[in-house]
């Protein structure tokens, strides 16, 4: 099936709900890395879970229009993110 | 209706002024964008538990210093501590922050809502504004910014698409641009997080790949 990229780059847009707000997110699985751009809400923030030899860490990036971070492994256990909707942050939403 | 004497209305604002203490040139307000100011003044107006007073007091003359920015962060690790969490925060890198879960927390759940916390009763509300202003000083909305980033790029894609018209399709996430050099500046327009075009490939790949698994 022949997809365009309109339709390819929508895959990856996440909406972010929190009451009656709501606004979107474009997130990313680079590699050894989560990213997301903040697109229609304030801002965006990210974070990757993984397996440290033994020892599950969490990185987190930054609020802003762009976030992103980093895994020091390659054992990744997931990644989140939330966005700024209304004034206040969503709850955390897995991808 | 009351006549007004031509030159008594600045008189009388210059009275105001001087009687109250205040002056255009001294006000804390003067100088700070419109983008800015809007969502500090919404903080401020917010009754939501996520901005505490120090937000308040910090955001309270409109700017935020590295060191107000500094402090937050030293309550972030204070916070995160006090729980037993063992972090490491960069302060070089924009808030990037390391957590290891806690002992026991087999899923990283609790970890991740103590964490949660933290962030938002420290550098919270205060981060993405801090941030923001110091990416973007001029205050310019995300259509300019973007409108400028093309045009300094020489970018086919969106050529001739005004200011507005971009806003809109960005506040409406239908923006898709599909040129990495269009990616770059919808992911990057002032150039501050140190991203190149093979971002912005990787990017437009990336939604390539998701598409795949549908």
């Amino acid at each position: 099936m022949k997809h365009s990229w309109r339709a390819l780059t929508t895959v990856v847009a996440k909406t972010i709900t929190r009451g009656a707000y709501s606004c979107t997110v474009d997130v990313y699985k680079p590699g050894l890395a989560a990213e997301a751009t903040a697109s229609a809400c304030t801002a965006v923030q990210v974070y990757i879970r993984y397996n440290d030899y033994g020892t599950n860490r969490t990185s987190f990036g930054a609020q802003a229009g762009y976030s992103h971070a980093y895994a020091g492994t390659s054992s990744i256990l997931g990644r989140g993110v939330r966005a700024e909707v209304a004034s206040d942050w969503s709850d955390w939403k897995t991808y | 209706m009351r006549r007004v004497v031509p030159g008594a209305a600045s008189l009388l604002t210059v009275a105001v002024l001087l009687l109250s203490g205040c002056s255009p040139s001294t006000s804390a307000q003067t100088g700070v964008p419109e983008l800015w100011r809007v969502q500090i003044d919404q903080l401020l107006e917010s009754d939501s538990a996520e901005v505490a007073d120090v937000h308040r007091e910090i955001l309270a003359d409109h700017v935020i210093t590295p060191a107000e920015y500094s402090e937050l962060q030293q309550r972030l690790s204070d916070c995160l501590s006090s729980h037993g969490i063992e972090h490491e925060l960069d302060p070089q890198d924009g808030g990037t922050l390391q957590t290891v879960d806690l002992p026991g927390d087999d899923d990283g759940s609790q970890t991740l809502d103590l964490a949660t916390a933290c962030i938002d009763s420290t550098t919270g509300p205060v981060e993405g504004i801090y941030l923001g202003m110091r990416e973007n000083p001029e205050g310019l909305g995300k259509g300019e910014a973007l409108r400028r980033c093309l045009d300094k790029a020489e970018a086919s894609e969106f050529a001739g698409v005004p200011a507005a018209e971009l806003e809109r399709q960005i506040t409406a996430a239908d923006l898709n641009p599909t040129t990495p050099e269009a990616k770059l500046c919808e992911i990057d327009p002032f150039g501050a997080q140190g991203l190149g075009l093979d971002a912005a490939r990787r990017m437009l790949a990336d939604g390539q790949v998701e598409a795949g698994g549908q």
